[in-house]
């Protein structure tokens, strides 16, 4: 398949990522619209490293990956501390911060 | 295999391509929208295991076979089960971040990333995506130096790599690991020093 | 097919280290010999590893101590980076980083902050009773992070450097677990931050596709010669942006900052407002001198085309709509923290003027980056000075807000002096660093003909003189019942008016600043 065709996947699975990041509120659906957009990018680097016959896009995609492990690792443990801390959570959302 | 391989097997080759790839597109965009508008957050989990398979397939496709493994390594076998415990955790008392989207606004951002989606492609469409062939700039005159070796498979070019040409970020990014995962640890222990939770 | 060429790999596994020396020859002493110039780091990356093991063998009460060993580590880092010197040119690690002037002088800038920051942490009491190994590990792993951002020559090293110093601000931000704000800030900060960092990662490779390297010189050199004018440019450049504008708090992706600077533990909010600021601008200024290759925004082609997006335009606008923001919303702030998070919003919108101004076109004019350069050394010491003060009161008196403030110049005369003369700064009026450095940057500006640019922040100077003003008016002018003296011991009295000097001393003798500013140089290949 042509690069476009992979183009064009990489992208509808971007935007799908980040329409789902400002459409839903629960905080564990955001992550994971996170998620298709890193993904979407890491497909576009690697469609990339393809198109130009190089390796460094798969690199990139290499630390995109390990990066993306970490993000996991820090963002659950936010959660778990944010979630011990407020045991119930009010209906709402997080208001204790006002912009 | 590389596009002069694929064009010597012919007509029948190429549709055989074509169809693996539709469907590995499918397999990605499907799920990907069925967690954005799935009610159901286990639900949820499940199609992003569905479109990151689909990622993987299409790295493998792209003949990224040590991406495509290491995607499902780390993100099937992570990072969407770590999503998965978030999910265990927090399942009966969802934690909002904002205040729910109206029908009306979700209507019109729809629209809207409809809008982008097409002119995106649009644009992408527009754009002259040059080629190693086309030589565009002189300092990437050292392109073929990192070509791929063709057939090899990934895995021996990318070590190669990472510990020569990238041997700083190889090395940074096991630095950052070991002091996100301790100040990670640290965050999600329980507290045993008092303070007031 | 794949498969194929998975099973075909098994007889071929093996890379020896002949493969290895024929392939690079020369590599392992090339590695070895780049050593040298990276030792800060290295002084940082085992400081890191220090602190988190050292506190293991500690107990609880006296974890408060490994703040003297972070503060050795990063003081032996500076001593490493001013010896190492200002006048490196060169590319380390196959260009994945590089060893120049700007590259030095933002490590002194960030190491400096740090070093200040790290009193202030000591002197917190909501620390007290917790282990710190993991707070001084974090912090000092933020500052490697930015290291690598203030000398990316790699996009692979920008992103990476980018995301080290971000992970580590979040946990950061939500040190305090017993604090609601804290956590709240956290989850804030790394939702909307990992949004961004995706957005960049989507940009650069956009880059990456229109020119086929991760290179940036290499960026630069085949965006001119391909001459890709088209919207696929833009749509890379601004979702760069949006990595790099989260780090600096520029509109749109400012609205994180005062909730995370209201929720951190004030040192880590003084710490994230100046020096997490100070290297967001270094990438983006290295990545904005990037792409332009030569120094020029447009470039002229022998046949007379331009080529390029009007980027001063782009970075003007944004660069107006941030200070105008975050001035008209510090307007309306009772607590004092979360004042200095909307004023730094605007002074992020002050500096971005640097930006659009890249290109000067007048003869002996400033160019943009070395007015940015000078503001930041400025905007270190007025800013963390601001935030000791803010530190201190909170201390005393447990509050944040603009109350704790009435009537403090017949409690204090040191600290509401001290505020005062930072707030002035601030605002930009002689003799200050603040008012020199937004001369540079106005200058630079007209220098430019974006006169508009100009008026913009000169109004936005004077809507800012009502809060900052106000603040000074409570302190001098006010009444408060509480009339008891604030008591400061000596080593703090001395911090304080340690960071008056500067302050003073850049708005009065900044002829040597500028001119060392002058003369560093800035490397991209």
């Amino acid at each position: 398949m042509g690069t476009e065709a992979y183009l064009i996947v990489a992208s509808l699975l971007f935007l799908i990522g980040a329409s789902g990041f400002l459409l839903r509120r629960n905080l564990l659906v955001m992550f994971m619209s996170i998620e298709l957009m890193l993904n979407g990018a890491a497909l576009l680097f690697v469609t990339f490293a393809r198109h130009w016959n190089r390796m460094d896009g798969q690199i990139f995609v290499f630390f995109i990956i390990a990066l993306a492990a970490a993000e996991a690792a820090v963002g659950l443990s936010i959660l778990i501390a944010i979630f011990r801390l407020k045991h119930r959570v009010n209906a709402d959302e997080l208001s204790e911060l006002k912009g | 295999m590389s596009a002069a391989g694929r064009g010597r097997e012919g007509e029948w080759a190429l549709s055989f391509h074509a169809i693996i790839f539709w469907a590995l597109a499918a397999m990605t965009i499907v799920p990907a929208i069925g967690i954005v508008v799935s009610k159901n957050i286990v639900h949820m989990a499940f199609w992003l295991l569905g479109t990151l398979l689909g990622v993987a397939g299409l790295y493998l496709h792209m003949e990224a076979d040590f991406l495509g493994m290491t995607q499902v390594f780390v993100y099937i076998g992570g990072i969407n089960v770590l999503l998965l415990f978030g999910i265990m955790l927090t399942n009966r008392e969802p934690l909002y971040v904002r205040a729910a989207v109206k029908r009306p606004a979700i209507a019109s951002a729809v629209l809207l990333g409809v809008v982008v989606a097409v002119g995106l492609i649009q644009s992408f469409g527009a754009t002259e995506w040059h080629t190693v062939k086309d030589a565009v700039a002189p300092g990437l005159a050292d392109a073929s130096a990192k070509a791929v070796v063709n057939g090899d498979g990934t895995a021996a070019t990318l070590g190669t790599y990472l510990l020569s040409d990238y041997i700083l970020p190889f090395e940074i990014v096991s630095i950052l690991l070991l002091v996100v995962l301790v100040g990670a640890a640290y965050i999600a222990r329980r507290d045993p020093e008092g303070g007031s939770a | 097919m794949m498969f194929f060429a998975l099973s075909k790999q098994a007889g071929q596994i093996a890379v020896t280290n002949a493969d290895v020396q024929e392939k690079f020859p020369g590599l392992v002493q090339e590695i070895t010999s780049n050593l040298g110039a990276f030792l800060p780091e290295l002084i940082l990356a085992v400081g890191v590893m220090w602190v988190i093991m050292a506190d293991l063998f500690t107990r609880r009460e006296r974890s408060r101590r490994m703040g003297f060993h972070a503060f050795a580590f990063v003081a032996v880092a500076l001593v490493s980076v001013i010896c190492h010197g200002f006048s490196g040119d060169q590319e380390l690690f196959r260009g994945m980083i590089v060893d120049d002037g700007f590259g030095a002088f933002f490590k002194v800038l960030l190491l400096v902050g740090t070093l200040i920051c790290i009193p202030m942490v000591m002197m917190t009491r909501s620390f007290d009773g917790r282990r710190m190994g993991e707070f001084y590990g974090l912090l000092l792993g933020s500052v490697l992070g930015m290291f690598l951002m203030v000398t990316a020559k790699n996009m692979i090293m920008f992103f990476l450097g980018i995301e080290f110093a971000s992970y580590t601000s979040y946990l950061l931000t939500g040190y305090l677990k017993g604090d609601r704000r804290g956590a709240e800030g956290a989850l804030k900060y790394v939702i909307y931050g990992s949004v961004a960092s995706g957005a960049m990662a989507y940009g650069l490779s956009l880059l990456y596709g229109l020119t086929g390297s991760l290179d940036m010189a290499d960026v630069a050199q085949g965006l001119i010669v391909s001459r890709t004018t088209d919207v696929t440019v833009l749509i890379a450049g601004l979702l760069c942006f949006a990595g790099f504008g989260y780090k600096i708090a520029a509109f749109p992706m400012h609205f994180w900052s005062p909730d995370v600077y209201e929720g951190a533990p004030i040192p880590f909010t003084a710490f994230l407002s100046v020096i997490s600021k100070a290297a967001g601008f270094a990438v983006l200024l290295r990545f904005a001198e990037g792409m332009v290759g030569t120094g020029n925004w447009e470039l002229t082609l022998s046949n007379g085309d331009v080529v390029g997006v009007d980027w001063p335009l782009v970075v003007g606008v944004i660069s107006a709509l941030t200070m105008t923001v975050g001035n008209f919303a510090a307007l309306f702030q009772r607590n004092l923290k979360r004042l200095l998070a909307y004023s730094s919003i605007a002074h992020a919108g002050y500096l971005l003027m640097g930006i659009a101004a890249l290109a000067p076109g007048a003869e002996n004019a400033i160019p943009g980056w070395q007015a940015i350069l000078f503001y930041l050394v400025a905007y270190l010491f007025m800013n963390l000075g601001a935030f000791l003060v803010v530190s201190i009161i909170a201390e005393k008196t447990g509050r944040e807000t603009l109350d704790a403030y009435r009537g403090l110049g017949s409690r204090s005369a040191l600290l509401s002096v001290a505020l005062g003369i930072f707030l002035i700064s601030l605002i930009g009026l002689p003799p200050t660093g603040g008012f020199t450095g937004k001369v540079q940057l106005i200058k630079a500006v007209v220098d430019d003909g974006q006169i508009w640019l100009a008026l913009v922040a000169v109004v936005n100077t004077v809507v800012s003189v009502y809060y900052y003003a106000r603040i000074i008016r409570l302190m001098f002018l006010e009444e408060s019942d509480d009339t008891s003296k604030v008591p400061l011991s000596a080593p703090v009295s001395a911090f304080v008016v340690l960071m008056i000097v500067p302050v003073l001393w850049l708005g009065v003798f900044f002829g040597s600043t500028v001119d060392f500013i002058r003369d560093l140089t800035l490397t991209l290949g």
